[in-house]
């Protein structure tokens, strides 16, 4: 530990900050944006944060290409003092979270004005809570993953109860807190019991004295190490709501701000399964054979309870709750089979390029549906059931069309990115001899569909009762919606759409997986 | 020329969508610009040998590719499918009022399916035929499901797309197998596979063309499907979707010829469906599921026919298959027309339309013969290659199929005339509203090609007997015979009109006033489907309680027997009494005053005691040796009462009481919690392995961190990137509670800071 | 490891989880200070002896610097959630008059749909 430490200080002169860039940019433009707000107040409330953010997100991306490029040819980079490692997976992952901040930053916007609300606070706190998530994924160092964890989260909690008039907006970030703490506390207790077992808490060191047990030293004491996996790992499946640590995704998705909740789903879960993926494979990788069946445990459960519970709901942001949860499943099965000790073998990184390509396709999927609920939830975003849906097609035709794509790409039908991307999960399920898998998720996507189903078919009834002389009402054209909450819709649909008929892009998702892969 | 066709029929439907806004009729017309120009193109391929692949790879690892192939087989299923597709649009212009609702997504649904078909028999890589396969699915889901607002058609909708969604899920885990097995995934160089795999393989493909093609027990889907607008019958469920299935058994059937339930399974389906098809034909009033049950009859007929396997009864099958798609459309819009005309379409109530109706009639006629089997028609020179299919069987397959197919012919006969003597015969002179010409002519075009189809056999011939090649090479000796001489084939098949049509007489009898009959099956899987709903909504209540503190305390208690390992690990030697003998008051006196906290009833004594817990630990701090632990948590406390006192001192004074039970489950938990960290801190003791590296840690400070302050050290220099983290977590926090200050309301004031 | 400090933590955490599952948001919160506290004493106590402060050159035997160091960001981080939570306490105040936590009914009004199961699933659409 001490030579780690003295390592620490050594290097550390030496900040290859290039490499670093996307998060310093996302971290020093949450910070730059309140400090211009607050030394010019009058560009609060206009477009200025909003463009402030996308500028940001955009920025971020730029450099996300060059550092690409740049890791492409040297192989993973360490950088600061080797807490943390820049390689081609921690790239694809950090430009999945921009490409979620741009699109979130373009809700906000219309929303705050729609709900009076004013202030760069809101993008402030997604700027910060995407740099912990960038932490988070290429954290080679458990205090570091920790803390990545935490700026991650609180940002949430904090985003999560600000919609400052409605009562359930404060109880989803009490809730979310409280629950977030815990969970986090037994990360905590996990990172203390691995140190314990282990010596160290830098994920190399950690599965070094892996191979060590696996080689015959009698030092490590293997249930500790056991317990402590379980606790890192519920840490990780609070925060990509796996079940059994779900039970807060319905009410936290139905109280919080719509666009937050965009974010939470597609960001957060992002940055937590990223997360999850480089502890457990660089940490645990020796250990693989023991966690392999937690990832199956979560997974099942989480398809199963998550499809189940969605049909029998009547609120269409308590829906999509549980439909985040079975998409969550068919995350942890694409880890399951990039796990799969047998993979390299066969040559496959088919597990890893469809857990990737999961995390792109429904970050931009489940962000654009927020998106649009987000559109939709009228003054004090409360109207989220399904009657509020009725009659969509008739007032406002392309919104509608809009949402039936992203339900469909979330119902994995073809020619959208939801198809290719359950389909490749279930293809690696299958490569890897995880029948029971991958009949499961195909069973979960069944019932899902129904869900999906259920919504667009509302939307498309014909009459829309009382819907009338309700003060209310949905306004009719799409002019009524602000354009930039469109437009990230839009952008999404498109995106969705093209990702689902276009073959691009393969070879970056093979280099990113590739990355990936070697990282065990 | 795929790509172009595949295209234009998107186009088509982002036109029809639009057009149809402002009137369905608009919208059917433009629809139907893409299937006709189809049908066209395909025409013009007919006489040509034709073997070209187009390909469109999308993901290298997994050959997931669009791959198309334009061979004689497909060249004739394009025809049935864009051609039947461009006659039900026109159709359709006619059935819906111009101004009906749903103009700007009916079109397009429709067309929508026709594409998704149109992919499906072009296809010639498993995963395409997967891919068109499920959007089949979902489309037909939107034409029925969107109907109205009934909830009785939203639950045949509903029990429509779980069984055919099922079946897609089958083929999926069919596919993946047969894809390992064959090593690869092109449908045209599929070898013959063998072993266990492949019996589960066989046994998935064929559940799913059962889901599809509505095999017994399966079938319950197709009547329910029929509370969608007429067209969507004519055209899903008699020509097109439900034979999606019998292809997969055609194209695959080869591939599973070595596989032993292969055969059983599939004659088992096929001839118990084409027997309670028939049966249900029989039973049933409604002109429209007479019909249906009647394409479930043809359906297991031709499952039972491939399933045989020979060249003939293939060669019969696609023979049977391209009939029985055009004199069953003609049918399904013959019967739709009488129900917009008259307002009904119970058998009961209609009757004496021979006179009023006399087109209709005509073409009614024409192709309930040809579906019975009358010679002249093209329908008579199918069934008459089926029923010499079957007599070619030898032994106990003879007695068994060949009574089979021939029971079923007779029966089928016998609700031909039924449907026919019902609808059009002798009884109550129903009224009639004026016909429409865009109904009229699809009607026409396809009655006429039952007889056009005979009269010229020979082209038929040339189109069918290709394609039946693709599917086996030996049946290139078979043709479709005008007239077969007076064989065995041929006297059975008279027998078989003559004593179907005696039947069909008898039955055609009305019964005044009795019920519609139930259907069987249908609602007992409406009934699996609620209990798994039901079951959801009581899962629901078990677990998500929606209750903060409950699942807390469920979280807490997992957490605390995570700590059960240690039990064994603890060491008592490990333990002294104290560091410090005043450990034991401030120890104490932190505990009493925690206690104390929880139990007072007003908040500033709340508050108080809260003081007081942060005094006691800066006291432990500076006892253990840590002043500047024991400095920060002083300030830090007086900060946090002073936000407590401002934050919650204007609510309530006092604390709510609580109820009785869940009392005494939190004491518990509680309880259970604070051993549970004993524990685990009392092991972690008890296994030295993070020795404190006092020594070299204080070199170090000195050396490299300039500073003697060895706490100071590690967090500004040794682990500055945590201590970078942790200024974040702060920063977030302050900006959260400043966000949190703004308040909605004039009167709210800055929050507690 | 000295057992009073054990006892001690033990203690605090008893009543730290005792209170968190409290309905009043402000005990909950007392309760989450508590929990705080019984972390920091917790590091403390698994530090390794007691001994005089941490400065170097020192001669007699000093405590261990490194939990300090790790509980002195413990202190600031809870501190500062703390006072979230009180910001959030009080802003549920102002909008609900009490600071009672409420459980999401939702849920649970789907569990007792009592209509008859047939049609209920589709009606909810309506």
């Amino acid at each position: 530990m001490i030579e780690q430490l003295l390592q620490v200080q050594t290097d550390s002169p030496e900040v290859a900050w290039s490499l670093i860039a996307p998060l310093v940019t996302l971290a020093l433009g949450g910070i730059l944006l309140i400090t211009i707000s607050s030394l010019i107040p009058s560009l609060k409330d206009n477009w200025f944060p909003a463009a402030f953010t996308a500028g940001t997100a955009a920025a971020a991306m730029v450099f996300v290409v060059d550092i690409w490029d740049r890791v492409s040819s040297t192989g993973p980079e360490f950088v600061v003092a080797n807490s943390m490692s820049v390689d081609q997976y921690t790239v694809f992952v950090t430009g999945v979270i921009c490409i979620s901040v741009f699109l979130v930053s373009l809700l906000f916007h219309g929303y705050l004005q729609r709900e009076g609300f004013s202030g760069p606070e809101w993008y402030v706190l997604i700027l910060m809570s995407a740099s912990g998530g960038v932490l988070l994924a290429s954290a080679e160092d458990l205090i570091v993953t920790f803390i990545g964890l935490e700026i991650l989260s609180i940002a949430v909690y904090v985003l999560a109860s600000l919609h400052l008039r409605r009562g359930e907006s404060q109880e989803a970030g009490f809730k979310y807190f409280l629950l977030g703490a815990l969970s986090s506390a037994l990360f905590l207790y996990g990172i203390a019991l691995t140190y314990g077992a282990t010596g160290s808490t830098r994920l190399t060191g950690i599965s070094q004295s892996g191979l060590n047990e696996r080689g015959l030293s009698p030092a490590v004491d293997s249930s500790m190490i056991l317990v402590a996996m379980a606790l890192l790992m519920v840490g990780f499946a609070f925060k990509v709501s796996a079940v059994p640590f779900h039970l807060w995704t319905p009410d936290v998705y139905e109280g919080s701000p719509s666009p937050v909740v965009a974010f939470m789903a597609s960001a957060v879960k992002v940055a937590g399964f990223a997360g999850m993926l480089r502890v457990f494979f660089v940490g645990f990788g020796p250990y693989v054979e023991d966690w392999r069946p937690l990832l199956q445990g979560l997974a099942i459960a989480s398809l199963v309870v998550g499809s189940l519970l969605a049909i029998a709901q009547s609120n269409v942001k308590r829906m999509l709750a549980y439909s985040s949860i079975t998409h969550a499943g068919f995350i942890l099965i694409g880890i399951y089979a990039a796990a799969d000790p047998e993979s390299r073998s066969n040559g496959g990184v088919l597990g890893a390029e469809a857990f990737l390509f999961y995390l792109l396709a429904y970050t931009i999927m489940v962000a654009g549906t927020f998106g649009v609920i987000t559109l939709i939830g009228r003054r004090d975003d409360g109207r989220h059931s399904l009657d509020d849906y009725r009659g969509l097609f008739k007032s406002n035709p392309v919104l509608a069309v809009l949402m039936s794509a992203l339900l469909f790409a979330q119902a994995g039908i073809p020619f959208t990115s939801g198809f290719l991307a359950k389909f490749r999960v279930i293809a690696a399920a299958a490569q890897s001899e995880a029948y029971v898998l991958a009949g499961v998720a195909m069973l979960a996507s069944v019932v899902a569909a129904v869900l999906y189903l259920r919504i667009v078919v509302s939307m498309f009834l014909v009459d829309s009762p009382a819907e009338a002389d309700e003060p209310d009402a949905l306004p009719s054209g799409l002019s009524a919606f602000p354009l930039a909450g469109v437009t990230a819709v839009a952008i999404a649909v498109v995106a969705t759409i093209a990702l689902g008929v276009l073959p691009f892009g393969q070879e970056i998702l093979t280099d990113a997986a590739e990355a990936m892969s070697a990282m065990r | 020329m795929i790509w172009v066709l595949l295209a234009a029929h998107i186009v088509g439907i982002f036109a029809a969508s639009y057009s149809g806004r402002s009137s369905m009729r608009t919208g059917l017309l433009v629809a139907a610009i893409a299937p006709a120009l189809t049908t066209a193109w395909a025409t013009t391929q007919l006489l040509k040998p034709n073997d070209t692949v187009y390909e469109m790879v999308w993901v290298q690892g997994l050959d997931l590719s669009l791959r198309f192939r334009v061979d004689s087989l497909a060249i004739l299923m394009t025809i049935l499918v864009s051609g039947i597709g461009a006659l039900v649009f026109v159709y359709a212009s006619g059935y819906f009022k111009p101004s009906a609702d749903g103009g700007s997504h009916f079109p397009a649904s429709l067309l929508l399916f026709s594409f998704s078909m149109l992919g499906l028999v072009l296809a010639d890589s498993i995963w395409t035929l997967f891919i068109f396969w499920e959007l089949t699915s979902v489309s037909s889901f939107l034409l029925v499901g969107f109907k109205n607002l009934d909830v009785d058609v939203r639950i045949a909708a509903r029990r429509a797309l779980l069984i055919t969604g099922g079946g897609g899920l089958a083929l999926l885990a069919g596919f993946l197998i047969l894809a390992d097995a064959s090593n690869t995934t092109v449908l045209s160089n599929l070898e013959p596979i063998s072993g266990p795999n492949a019996g589960i393989a066989a046994a998935l493909l064929m559940f799913a063309a059962a889901t599809k093609s509505a095999q017994m027990p399966f079938h319950i889907w197709l009547p329910g499907a029929m509370a969608a607008p007429t067209p969507v019958s004519a055209y899903l469920h008699s020509a097109t979707m439900v034979k999606a299935g019998i292809l997969l058994l055609a194209s695959t059937s080869a591939t599973f010829e070595d596989v032993a339930i292969w055969k059983p399974l599939g004659l088992t389906l096929g001839i118990s469906t084409m027997l309670w098809g028939a049966f249900g034909a029989l039973r049933h009033r409604d002109a429209k599921l007479i019909l249906a049950w009647g394409t479930i009859s043809q359906l297991g007929l031709l499952v039972t026919l491939l399933s045989v396997g020979t060249p003939k009864a293939t060669f019969a099958a696609m023979s049977l298959l391209t009939a029985h798609a055009v004199f069953k459309a003609a049918l399904f819009i013959t019967v739709g027309e009488i129900d917009i005309r008259t307002g009904t379409r119970d058998i009961y109530e209609l009757g004496g339309l021979t006179k009023s109706m006399p087109i209709t009639f005509a073409v009614a006629a024409i192709s309930a013969a040809s579906m019975a089997g009358v010679p002249l028609l093209l329908g008579f020179a199918a069934k008459e290659a089926a029923i010499e299919a079957v007599l070619d069987l030898k032994g106990t397959e003879l007695w068994l199929v060949g009574g089979a197919v021939i029971g079923g012919a007779v029966m089928t006969v016998a609700y031909s005339l039924r449907f026919v003597l019902g609808v059009f015969g002798p009884g109550p002179q129903t009224s009639v509203s004026p016909r429409r010409s865009a109904m009229t002519v699809p009607a026409v075009a396809l009655g006429a090609a039952s007889i056009a189809g005979y009269i010229f056999l020979g082209s038929v011939n040339s189109i069918v007997g290709p394609a039946v090649v693709e599917l086996d090479e030996k049946a290139n000796v078979y043709s479709l015979l005008r007239w077969p001489g007076f064989t065995p084939g041929l006297l059975t098949s008279l027998s078989v009109v003559i004593v179907g049509f005696l039947i069909g007489y008898s039955v055609s009898t009305r019964t005044e006033g009795a019920n519609a009959p139930t259907a069987i099956g249908a609602s007992f899987a409406d009934r699996s489907i609620n209990e798994v709903l039901t079951f959801a909504r009581e899962l629901i209540g078990r677990i998500q309680h929606g209750s903060l503190p409950v699942y807390l305390a469920t979280m807490m208690t997992t957490a605390s027997l995570a700590a059960t390992p240690f039990v064994t690990a603890i060491d008592p030697d490990s333990l002294r009494r104290w560091d410090h003998v005043l450990q034991i008051p401030l120890g104490f006196g932190v505990v009493a005053s925690a206690v104390a906290g929880a139990f007072v009833t007003t908040r500033l004594s709340a508050a108080l005691t809260l003081g007081a817990v942060g005094i006691g630990v800066s006291g432990l701090f500076a006892l253990h040796g840590a002043p500047d632990l024991a400095l920060t948590q002083l300030l830090v406390e007086t900060v946090v009462v002073v936000g407590f006192v401002i934050g919650l001192g204007r609510l309530s004074r006092r604390f709510p009481p609580v109820g009785g039970a869940w009392h005494a489950t939190r004491m518990a938990v509680a309880v259970l919690g604070g051993i549970a960290v004993m524990v685990a801190l009392i092991a972690s003791a008890s296994d030295p392995t993070g020795l404190p590296p006092v020594a070299a840690l204080s070199e170090g400070a000195v050396e490299q961190g300039g500073g003697k302050n060895i706490v100071n050290v590690i967090l500004t220099d040794i682990r500055a990137l945590d201590t970078l983290g942790e200024v974040v977590v702060l920063a977030t926090v302050a900006i959260g509670i400043m966000a949190l200050a703004k308040s909605p309301k004039p009167e709210g004031r800055k929050a507690a800071q | 490891m000295s057992f009073v400090l054990v006892a001690t933590v033990g203690g605090l955490t008893s009543v730290g989880i005792y209170l968190i599952t409290s309905r009043s948001l402000g005990r909950i919160i007392l309760g989450f200070a508590l929990l705080g506290h019984a972390a920091v004493l917790a590091l403390l106590a698994s530090s390794g002896p007691a001994g005089s402060p941490p400065i170097a050159g020192t001669e007699r035997s000093i405590s261990n610097p490194l939990p300090q160091a790790l509980a002195l960001t413990a202190i600031v981080i809870s501190f500062g959630l703390t006072l979230f939570l009180l910001a959030l306490a009080r802003r549920q105040h102002v909008l609900t008059g009490d600071d009672l936590v409420e459980d999401d009914l939702e849920d649970r009004r789907i569990a007792r749909y009592d209509d008859s199961p047939d049609t209920s699933i589709e009606r909810a659409t309506r």
